[in-house]
């Protein structure tokens, strides 16, 4: 707990969230799963939060949504990778980030879901050795691979699922992957606005080793627990373990 | 305040929840209305436009349904007019609709044709534009007719069916879209027969409606109507008709939403419609209104963990069948509106207690009323009158109008109205909103 806090301040992200406007909250942050200050967040070790059981990995289908489309990114050292390669190497929680985010409903909450997902796997050959993470900027302005760099290094983990921070460098290059990715970004019509410049829907995406997007994380959705869960299970699937497949009716 | 609750957090949880406690402290005020997905990005501030899913009427304008907008901006010049109408050519028994989770795209299906039409809301607000039209429903999805609820979940939709391509009746089953109209799965509804693990499975008949998702406790409801042979009929002779009237759902089922698998099935007499997830982070109940039966059913969590339900309130004199139709919860789960057809009125009942609802306000709203939305801050209720082409009243009793109130808590105020008759729109149902605050620039 300690250790994911910490990792949060170093990557800089924790900060950012904590340094958000003061102010009063009205029903509105009450809605089931949007992150109000009665919402609980996600706890991976009693499941508290997201009050109920996590699913048996391999016990039920993540039917493939569409394409996980590459693009040309670069990656902490400058270096140009292609980003459909990058995905087929391991099982991939894919999260789309700008790093001047401190929506406390936006980037840091995703980044802090998969600090406690990374911190699963030391000492879990399946998850160390299928899984990978991957942040991917979309304000490529701001951030270059010298500010991921930073990033990055906060998410190292001895013996544990590499994170990868990565960023197109440019926006030609940046568009086809949102548009493939169906993320629509924009600029706030305050852009001052102390949570960010930026508007964007929070999303994460499982993506499978064959580039197929298996299932989408967003808020009241980013329960650790449950990513595990859906990581796990395409790791079965790729061993030939998954759920009985019944006949539907009606077609 | 933020530094008590990351003490309080450093020795009870992880780091992720003290984040989002501490941040939940600093979260902007929101104003929407209730009735939507929990993953849907949200309005800031006085909704700007209503987007109305209407019915054509042949021989009325195009003759076609349409995608109606009207300008609900208080300081508007056009405050209360029309400003954008979309004929999608043709007439499909235009029904319900809802946005997709990022709210950029406004779903709205037909009952008869089982067509789906997707609107960009996104580049213009004000004038929703018709990008894609999804005409291979029945087939995608294995047979499932009559697309009903468009539900947001991440990046992709929920559609409830009503009905099948074999016998035109009441098995169905829940499809689910990607964002980009792309099909993903098909998941049909436990029957008697097959149950498909579900506890009490004798009593599911394979009807379906509404459906809404509790995330934080992984559970997806589902209800249940009546088949295409029945919502295409016409009322007055469906009343007549002793078998017709056997073919009505009785049920609702309770899902594990990630598995999408069912858990129980509950018995609901008298044909469960629309589906409202209280919002509070411990009330873990919903509420539900019977058609044919005229009660307000309570769905909750008992004391052991056991999904349950139960009537809980009489919506009118049941014995004058009010026909009870939609139903909207404050986001403070305090006021619950219902709506029923037959007698035109809206029933406001105090839920704070909501295994004892009192009824505090009652109103003649219109001849004949269908859908009710609030707005988040409970302030502004909106209501249409149209139930299905077949069913809407006849004569001088088929008034069809957007109406918009005012709500103090104790009684309503009337806004304005829009006579879809007289500006030769049609018949007007699901009502969502809009504002361009939503997508930035």
């Amino acid at each position: 707990m300690i250790r994911t806090i910490g990792r949060l301040a170093a990557a800089g992200l924790g900060l950012l969230l904590l340094a958000g406007p003061a102010g009063g909250h009205d029903a509105g942050a009450a809605e089931p799963g949007a992150g109000g200050p009665a919402i609980e967040a996600p706890g991976l070790d009693d499941g508290a939060s997201y009050d109920y059981r996590a699913p048996e990995p391999g016990s039920y289908r993540l039917p493939p949504i569409g394409e996980a489309v590459g693009g040309r990114v670069l990656d902490e050292r400058g270096a140009e990778r292609e980003l459909a390669a990058l995905l087929g190497e391991r099982v991939t929680l894919l999260s789309f980030i700008y790093t001047r985010c401190s929506d406390p409903e936006g980037c840091p909450l995703a980044t802090a879901a998969l600090f406690e997902v990374q911190d699963r796997s030391p000492g879990d050959p399946m998850l160390a050795e299928g899984l990978q993470l991957i942040s991917l900027s979309f304000d490529p302005e701001h951030d270059t691979p010298a500010v991921m760099a930073e990033f990055a290094e906060a998410a190292v983990l001895d013996g544990g699922a590499p994170w990868r921070y990565v960023t197109p460098p440019d926006e030609a290059a940046l568009r086809p992957i949102l548009e493939g990715y169906d993320q629509a970004v924009g600029t706030k019509q305050d852009a001052a606005d102390p949570y960010g410049p930026l508007t964007h829907q929070l999303r994460v995406y499982l993506v499978d080793r064959q580039r197929r997007i298996r299932n989408i994380y967003s808020l009241g959705f980013l329960d650790p627990r449950l990513m595990l869960a859906d990581v796990r299970s395409l790791l079965l699937e790729e061993r030939g373990i998954g759920p009985d497949r019944r006949a539907e009716p009606g077609g | 305040m933020i530094s008590q609750i990351l003490d309080w957090c450093r020795g009870l949880m992880a780091g992720a929840a003290c984040a989002v406690l501490a941040a939940g402290w600093s979260t902007p005020s929101l104003a929407d209305e209730t009735c939507m997905s929990p993953y849907m990005a949200k309005i800031t501030g006085q909704e700007e436009y209503l987007y109305i899913w209407t019915l054509g009427v042949e021989g009325m304008g195009d003759g076609s349904d349409k995608l109606v907008t009207v300008d609900a901006r208080p300081d508007s010049a056009d405050y209360g007019k029309v400003i954008d109408s979309v004929s999608v050519g043709g007439r499909h028994e235009a029904h319900h609709g809802g946005f997709t989770d990022d709210r950029r795209h406004f779903w709205v299906s037909g009952l008869d044709t089982s067509k789906i039409f997707i609107f960009d809301v996104a580049s213009d607000p004000a004038k929703p534009k018709l990008t894609k039209t999804i005409d291979d429903f029945v087939s995608a999805s294995g047979g499932v007719v009559g697309p009903h609820t468009n539900y947001a979940l991440p990046g992709r939709m929920m559609i409830t069916g009503l009905s099948n391509d074999q016998d035109h009746g009441g098995r169905t089953a829940l499809v689910e879209y990607a964002n980009d109209g792309t099909y993903i799965a098909t998941h049909w509804m436990p029957t008697a027969e097959d149950g498909m693990g579900a506890a009490n499975a004798e009593l599911a008949d394979g009807y379906g409606y509404d459906v809404r998702v509790l995330p934080r406790k992984n559970i997806m409801l589902t209800s249940s109507f009546t088949g295409w042979s029945n919502y295409m009929m016409d009322f007055g002779q469906m009343l007549q008709d002793e078998a017709a009237m056997k073919r009505f759902g009785q049920s609702m089922v309770v899902w594990d939403y990630h598995t999408r698998k069912p858990k129980k099935v509950l018995q609901v007499p008298g044909t469960p419609l629309e589906i409202r997830f209280a919002w509070g982070p411990n009330h873990n109940y919903a509420f539900t209104s019977t058609a044919l039966t005229s009660q307000l059913w309570l769905i909750y969590e008992d004391e052991n963990g056991e999904w349950q339900g139960k009537a809980v309130a009489d919506i009118g004199d049941p014995s004058k069948i009010p026909l009870p139709v939609d139903i909207s919860l404050s986001s403070d789960d305090k006021t619950l509106f219902v709506d029923s057809f037959l007698d035109g009125t809206v029933r406001v009942f105090d839920v704070s207690d909501p295994h004892a609802p009192k009824q505090i306000h009652e109103e003649v709203i219109g001849k004949q009323l269908n859908m009710v939305s609030q707005s988040w801050d409970g302030e502004r209720v909106y209501f249409t009158s149209s139930l299905l082409a077949n069913w809407d009243k006849k004569g001088d009793d088929d008034e069809q109008f957007l109406k918009a109130y005012d709500w103090d808590g104790s009684s309503l105020t009337h806004r304005f109205t829009v006579d879809f008759y007289a500006q030769d729109l049609g018949r007007p149902h699901i009502m969502r909103f809009g504002a361009s605050s939503l997508y930035g620039s």
